[in-house]
């Protein structure tokens, strides 16, 4: 049996976002929301996780900051001392001080970038990726709500437009 | 309306006589009306007591040459000496240095105390006063449920105030033995004087008591004028509506936020900066009012919790609590930004008249300089990054009384050695002191939210307050 997708289409972010509320009070599922802007709310009312981005930052910022003290320890300390002020140059601990905003640097250097391209590949946005959104309206001023049907598309369509919607589209997906 | 129990007023009565306790017994034992040519008698006298009585011999074998001298002036005088000052007194001369300095730190140490409460919680209503300006300025409307808390806190100015004009009438007069500032002392920009000091005589432009005293009224003066123009507008608002005052008050605070700009630096040079005389840091203003800032948030957040908690403040919602919490997570880390900014240049040029100041605290302050560091950024970073410990009320609540202590120490480093030098305590009187101020604070304060609407009726963005939601 193939599967059918319901979409609803609407013309306000407050309407689309009570929408998918009362629709998952219902009990339904909805799969996805396409919206040319960030609604605020909508990650909780569709009941998404929180993302897990901050955690990965936090992790690129301690690779970074353990790179960054490493390069200086093995530049500065191991491979070529340089007396730099009439600092100490035999330990570490004694040219800590100097190696702070290095080690600062590398840590924001690290955590902004690797945050960023996680980002893109977790939302599928790297070179040669297609376009996901079944309506490209949803770039403009279009707000797009996919819900998956199992033989109760009737129920659906009649939810969907009794919520506000503009416009209800059906398609067979294989 | 909410009414101030009569247990916060029993707390608070308790705190305030512990604090005049503490520093009435700090002043008693710091009085003993010897003259300095007083002390060099005495102590000359006992060295000629000692050379009779020990054999030369014995003494000069000895590793420190003035130990038994030493040991009697501790018992005449109640005093303790460092291993460092004994050790290193070359003649009679330096033992006579050394006693005329812990006598002076005896009768300093509830100044040094006083001082370090005072610029304590002038950083808690000064920078209240602040942030409540920078609502206005910046339009912020998430904030307009907590303006009532931030003008109550406010009002503590006047009593900081007055205690800041003690400490610099009796400094600048020489009374009750107050030598807080180093360079109101007598002769120190006299060419003839025996204490004349070329350095602090260059600085007597800005650095005269005329000046000083003027300074700090006018700073006073624009602090005050900001802080009832604000809170009349917003209680008149109340009454009438509208949006006139709104606009009034966000023209007032502009004028006090460039007003505070300078003053909160100059604060810092003068209150702070000028005890170590010789001494100085340009990025020293911001070092403190990041200090001061952090106090204050963590003083409002325990507030609003409170009358949280007391059944007032019912529109402030988690997500006002978490903003508040990013506040103190962000200047926290913003102070120690500072400090490391202010340490590391002075740490790496290690020009001779900058890193004394690094000396005193590293050798004499080991202990509440590094306590100070782990505190207020260790800490905080650690356990407020996360978004959930930033909502939950009692969390922030325990790490910001952790970063009070931190701060309380980062004032105690900045003033007390140039004050009391190595005879320092951290005992009755500086906590006490401390303790004082607080339970006046907390009269203070909750009288003053009791006579007020805690909500603003008419601020134009109310509305915006209450839903707010992250």
């Amino acid at each position: 049996m193939s599967k059918k997708v319901i979409y609803g289409i609407y013309d306000d972010d407050d309407v689309i976002l009570k929408a998918v509320k009362d629709i998952r009070a219902k009990g339904l599922n909805i799969d996805e929301v396409y919206s040319p802007f960030p609604i605020h709310g909508l990650d909780h009312a569709l009941g998404l996780k929180p993302t897990r981005l901050a955690i990965t930052s936090f992790i690129y910022g301690c690779t970074g900051l353990f790179l960054g003290m490493l390069m200086m320890w093995y530049m500065m300390i191991e491979d070529w001392p340089m007396i730099i002020g009439g600092k100490p140059n035999f330990t570490f601990v004694e040219n800590l001080p100097a190696f702070i905003p290095i080690g600062f640097e590398l840590t924001v250097f690290f955590a902004a970038h690797l945050m960023v391209l996680t980002y893109l590949i977790r939302c599928k946005l790297y070179p040669g990726s297609t376009e996901t959104s079944p309506d490209p309206r949803t770039t403009d001023d279009m707000f797009l709500m996919e819900v998956e049907a199992h033989g109760n598309e009737a129920e659906i369509i009649a939810l969907i437009k009794e919520t506000g919607a503009v416009e209800v589209k059906e398609e067979k997906i294989a | 309306m909410y009414t101030v129990t009569k247990n916060t007023k029993l707390i608070s009565l308790v705190l305030m006589l512990t604090g005049i306790f503490a520093l009435g017994y700090g002043f008693i034992k710091g009085a003993g009306h010897h003259t300095d040519e007083e002390i060099t008698h005495q102590v000359q006298a006992f060295a000629d007591d000692i050379q009779s009585e020990v054999s030369d011999e014995t003494d000069a074998l000895d590793q420190a040459p003035y130990g038994s001298l030493f040991n009697k002036i501790e018992q005449e005088f109640h005093l303790h000496f460092s291993q460092k000052e004994i050790l290193e007194a070359q003649n009679v001369d330096d033992v006579v240095h050394a006693t005329i300095h812990a006598l002076h730190a005896k009768s300093q140490r509830p100044w040094s105390s006083l001082l370090v409460a005072a610029i304590f919680f002038l950083g808690v209503s000064l920078l209240s006063l602040f942030f409540l300006a920078l609502q206005y300025v910046a339009e912020v409307g998430w904030s307009v449920v907590l303006k009532r808390v931030l003008m109550a806190v406010g009002t503590f100015l006047p009593y900081v105030a007055v205690v800041i004009f003690i400490i610099i009438l009796t400094a600048g007069f020489h009374l009750f033995g107050n030598h807080t500032y180093h360079w109101m002392a007598e002769g120190i920009m006299n060419p003839e004087s025996a204490n004349y000091d070329a350095i602090i005589a260059g600085k007597e432009a800005y650095l005269n008591f005329g000046f000083f005293f003027v300074r700090a009224l006018i700073y006073f003066a624009g602090w005050f004028w900001a802080l009832k123009k604000l809170i009349s507008l917003s209680l008149q608002e109340d009454i009438d509506g509208g949006v006139g005052y709104y606009a009034a008050s966000k023209k007032v605070s502009a004028i006090f936020l460039v007003f505070f700009a300078i003053s909160s630096s100059m604060l810092a040079w003068d209150w702070i900066m000028s005890i170590d005389t010789h001494w100085f840091s340009t990025l020293f203003g911001w070092y403190v009012f990041s200090s001061m800032f952090v106090t204050a948030l963590v003083v409002i957040f325990m507030l609003v919790v409170h009358l949280r908690n007391q059944g007032q403040l019912q529109l402030v919602n988690d997500s006002h609590i978490h903003d508040l919490g990013k506040f103190i997570f962000a200047f926290s880390i913003f102070w120690t930004y500072l400090w490391f900014s202010q340490f590391m240049l002075i740490w790496y040029a290690n020009i001779p008249e900058e890193v004394t100041y690094y000396i005193a605290r590293f050798d004499e302050y080991k202990v509440p300089f590094i306590t100070a560091l782990v505190l207020n950024f260790a800490v905080p970073i650690v356990m407020l990054m996360s978004r959930d410990s930033k909502r939950v009320p009692g969390t922030v609540i325990a790490i910001g009384a952790i970063v009070l202590v931190g701060h309380y120490l980062d004032f105690f480093v900045m003033i007390m050695p140039g004050t009391v030098g190595s005879h320092w305590h951290l005992g009755f009187v500086e906590i006490g002191t401390f303790l004082g101020f607080t339970g006046l604070f907390i009269r203070v304060v909750t009288k003053k939210l009791s006579s007020m609407e805690l909500t603003p009726k008419n601020h134009p963005m109310l509305k915006e307050s209450e839903h707010f939601h992250i």
